[in-house]
């Protein structure tokens, strides 16, 4: 497993250090550069990048990849990971105030929480949150598309 | 650069401010000014301290909101955005030009209508009083006799000062080194320790090493000289074809009926006249500039401006 | 209503108070930084007299840098860049069921720091502000190495990894506009990236968001674990102990602080490094060290003091944090700069008194409140996990009103989730991204000045001692490192 997860830590690496150094390339050079110019130091960044990806594959063909830590639920993470695209993507449409109860009583019931108490728990935290970003703080959250905002 | 525009020539011209105040009421109860500056930048505390009288004289209200983000294209696309009653307006400086022609974002200068021009901040060149020049002309000639020697400093790159320390190459062909820093503090840092020979920037930003006597004034780049210091020379009498301009004004939503423009450019106009207000801005250095206040000055001035930075910026290279 | 708000000193204490407490609720909340939470108090000071606004501004500078280690201790969430470092072994404490030790230590070592600082600001403001003047670019440029060489002892076990981290930071470090040029570099034509993408959105990414993205996989905490409930204040012993530690903290704050641009996050960083380095008991570090919370939190609160230097003696602000109390001063008609000392004594008396007052509020409200932080944090896994992200949306939202932004942190979590799989350090990373911009713009700027020599960079003595410092630091690591393996 972990000799998989270094290799493509390596071969992730290396492939990202080449796409960024394609690009740092491709900027345009104008007249206010300097002899350096904006791509110079991106690319010995991307050389960076691409000696530590290349020194963990060598490691791994080598040495073998280190001891594998324990795993963390990869499916329980998505899930999580969805919920909030989905607050990203709601957030604008449905306003702040109750975008942002949605959220908390989504992750709370996706975290395991169950009965009544998460209603509870999504309003009261909403109502705090809108009362103390929105009206304390004043920052203008959006307040949804549904609502005339 | 942004300059044949002969724009104080026409301050002489009497003020009919006075005369006007006889005006309708305004639209709408509350006006927004939007700026991309954030609270105790620049732009804000222009903005503030203009509401404080406008206010009286407008007989309306007025609130701040800072729209941080996107340098500038989040304020303008919410402003692009509004009602075209005159509730809300922007807070322009050159930013909000260059910003469009680096990134194009959706929403760009040319989508909001210019509706005043309020102040042009000059642009000074300056030294530390260790150094052996004592006016612009001297360091000049002194660039001009050591070729690719000196080191100026602009606050930032691709900012108008950059462009005009170019320019300044351009035309003393002294081949010196422009570097941009951080901010004025950074670039000032650099002409006190004598790193750089010259630095470029607006009076209000050196004023405290000003006051102090560390740094030297060398010229300024304006058209006439500045009623603080009438012993400063532009960079024309100095014989260095150089001006520099950058402004501040305010834009509003397409669409807005000329009645609006017209009762701002009118308060306006009282207030820039109201010796309160003059005591304010004289003190940042800033000249107003009365002709350009009415919408369709305002507006020619912004195309003519936003022509001018895209030749600049098409040119050194930094814009398609 | 000026009368009411007169530079009486009691009220002056008052809006200390006030600003400490405004603060420390700022800077806990991720994404309002310690100059957000200044800028959203700034107008309400423009009708105030000079005195208390500008100690009303200073105070909310104070608590936020301090406020900014409760969440990084409690939940992983960095609420500061500066209090990044606490998270290392602030966080790994409070798993521990040691929260409240951690709280504590966290609290009395930034009321070290924070008096620390204050005293260097009265006695010796005019030689640190020399210090400040000496720094040419190559001098910041070889600053920047000099922090980014602490990546070589606190990569963990592999170095590569460390490298790669490293190069991650950097590269985010790039986006937004050229520092020289000014063209937009990777920024794929969004004027959100023109700025940069800001270092708190990866901190709480990759800390914060990616605990949260392990955490959801995990059982819930047991119920017999025996957690502290009660802040727990470090006494004599603990003290005795951590007194190197807040030493080293207070020595490399005030260097820190006094050169603009360089600031708290760097500070933390080196302290810890240099703590750990210089400790008894160096393994301990990364497993829930008091030590490694100490010595970033006293670094991080001296540099609320040191940084004044360059903004009261020159006028230059070296933070977003100075910017704002530089506004605060223009507001009052004030210039911060060398003649500041002769206009207006009193201001400046004031604000050092003030500042004595921020830190003894800081202490103060910190004893009342941190008992509550902890039973919060001590409530059910779910509502907690769903409370601490409905914070971070909505801090990170509030940072600049971008919904980009969340979704950026969201996907920064993601990578950060990847990246702790494949075993790569994040700190190397967090330092990329913290000095990345200075250690290019720096670099590139002396090379502009030196004509393209690279010789500038030996030839500037300060640049050249703190490069041979960097050198002699990375060599010891290794060598320690290798000793400590045969």
């Amino acid at each position: 497993m972990s000799r998989a997860v270094d290799a493509a830590l390596g071969a992730g690496a290396l492939a990202l250090a080449g796409a960024y150094g394609a690009m740092a390339t491709a900027i345009p050079v104008s007249m206010l550069s300097d002899a350096v110019g904006p791509g110079g130091v991106p690319l010995v960044v991307a050389g960076l990048l691409a000696f530590g990806g290349a020194g963990v594959l060598i490691k791994t063909a080598l040495v073998g990849g280190g001891t594998a830590g324990k795993q963390p639920d990869h499916q329980r993470a998505a899930g999580l990971f969805v919920i909030l695209v989905a607050y990203v993507v709601a957030v604008p449409l449905l306003g702040y105030p109750l975008a942002v109860g949605i959220l908390a009583a989504a992750v709370a019931f996706f975290a395991g929480g169950r009965g009544i108490g998460i209603v509870a728990f999504a309003a009261a935290l909403a109502g705090l949150f809108w009362f103390g970003f929105v009206k304390l703080l004043g920052i203008p959250f959006p307040s949804g598309l549904l609502f005339g905002g | 650069m942004l300059t044949r525009r002969h724009a104080l020539a026409a301050a002489t011209l009497p003020l009919a401010a006075p005369a006007l105040r006889a005006q309708a009421r305004y639209p709408v109860p509350t006006v927004t000014l939007v700026t991309h500056s954030s609270p105790g930048g620049g732009s804000d505390i222009f903005l503030r301290e203009l509401i404080k009288h406008l206010q009286p004289v407008m007989g309306t209200n007025f609130a701040v909101e800072n729209v941080r983000g996107g340098s500038g294209a989040t304020a303008v696309a919410r402003v692009a955005r509004a009602q075209p009653n005159g509730g809300m307006f922007y807070a322009t400086t050159p930013t909000y030009i260059q910003t469009t022609l680096l990134s194009r974002p959706e929403f760009g200068y040319d989508s909001l209508d210019p509706l005043s021009v309020v102040f042009l901040d000059p642009e000074v060149v300056y030294t530390r009083v260790q150094s052996p020049f004592t006016t612009l002309a001297k360091a000049m000639a002194a660039a001009k006799a050591n070729p690719g020697r000196q080191k100026w400093g602009a606050a930032n790159p691709a900012s108008l000062e950059r462009i005009a320390l170019e320019r300044l190459n351009r035309i003393t062909g002294a081949r010196a080194a422009v570097v941009p820093h951080e901010g004025g503090g950074d670039l000032m840092i650099n002409v006190l320790n004598g790193t750089l020979d010259i630095g470029i920037g607006e009076v209000q930003e050196i004023r405290a090493q000003l006051d102090a006597g560390r740094v030297r004034l060398l010229g300024v780049l304006t058209e006439t000289r500045l009623p603080d210091f009438p012993d400063l020379g532009t960079a024309r009498e100095q014989g260095i074809d150089l001006v520099v301009t950058k402004f501040r004004g305010l834009a509003g939503p397409k669409g807005m009926p000329d009645e609006i423009a017209a009762q701002w450019s009118t308060a306006l106009a009282t207030v820039l006249d109201s010796p309160a207000y003059k005591a304010v801005f004289s003190k940042e250095s800033l000249v107003a500039t009365p002709q350009l206040l009415p919408r369709p000055a305002a507006r020619s001035f912004t195309t003519e401006f936003a022509a001018d930075i895209a030749t600049s910026l098409r040119e050194l290279g930094v814009a398609r | 209503m000026a009368a009411l708000f007169s530079g009486d000193g009691l009220v002056t204490i008052l809006f200390a108070f006030a600003g400490c407490l405004w603060g420390i609720f700022g800077g806990a909340l991720p994404g309002i930084s310690p100059s957000i939470a200044m800028a959203l108090l700034l107008p309400f000071t423009y009708g105030m007299d000079p005195i208390p606004a500008i100690v009303l501004l200073a105070s909310v500078y104070v608590g936020a840098e301090y406020g900014g280690s409760i969440p990084a201790i409690l939940i992983r969430t960095p609420g500061t860049n500066a209090s990044a470092a606490t998270t290392i072994d602030g966080y790994e404490m409070a798993r521990q069921g040691k929260g409240g030790e951690a709280l504590g230590i966290s609290l009395i070592s930034g009321l070290v720091g924070g008096l620390f600082g204050l005293v260097v600001l009265v006695l010796a403001t005019e030689p640190l502000a020399r210090v400040a003047l000496a720094f040419t670019p190559a001098a910041y440029f070889a600053l920047a190495v000099l922090g980014l060489s602490v990546i070589a002892s606190l990569s963990g076990g592999s170095l590569l990894k460390g490298v790669i981290g490293a190069g991650l930071g950097l590269m985010v470090a790039t986006v937004g506009t050229d520092p020289v040029s000014g063209v937009p570099r990777f920024t794929f034509d969004s004027p959100e990236l023109l700025g940069g993408i800001r270092p708190i959105l990866v901190m709480v990414g990759l800390f914060a968001v990616a605990e949260m993205l392990v955490q959801i996989g995990e059982p819930p905490w047991a119920k017999a674990e025996a957690r502290d409930t009660r802040l727990k204040l470090p006494g004599f012993g603990m003290m005795r102990r951590l007194f190197r530690a807040q030493a080293i903290g207070c020595g490399i704050g005030t260097f820190e602080g006094v050169t603009p641009g360089a600031g708290g996050t760097v500070a933390a960083f080196m302290a810890y490094n240099e703590a750990r380095r210089w400790s008894a008991d160096p393994d301990a570090f990364g497993k829930g060290s008091p030590e490694g919370v100490a010595a970033p939190e006293s670094a991080n609160n001296v540099v609320t003091a040191t940084a004044l230097v360059p903004l009261l003696s020159l006028g230059i602000p070296g933070s977003n944090s100075a910017a704002i109390l530089l506004g605060g001063f223009m507001v009052h008609g004030l210039t911060p700069g060398p003649l500041l000392f002769e206009r207006a004594p009193e201001v400046v008396w004031g604000l050092y008194g003030g500042l004595l007052a921020a830190n003894i509020a800081m202490v103060l409200l910190g004893m009342v409140i941190l008992t509550p932080a902890l039973w919060l944090v001590n409530r059910p896994k779910p509502y907690l996990i769903a409370a601490i992200l409905c914070l971070i949306v909505s801090g990170v939202f509030a940072i600049e009103q971008s919904v980009f932004d969340v979704g950026l942190v969201l996907g920064i979590g993601v990578v950060g989730y990847l990246l702790r799989l494949a075993g790569v350090p994040v700190l190397p990373i967090v330092l990329g991204v913290v000095l990345g911009f200075m250690l290019e713009s720096n670099y590139r700027r002396s090379l502009m000045l030196s004509a393209g020599d690279h010789a500038v960079f030996i030839e500037d003595p300060v640049a050249l001692v703190l490069l041979l410092l960097a050198v002699a630091l990375t060599a010891y690591s290794f060598w320690s490192e290798f000793k400590r393996k045969t």
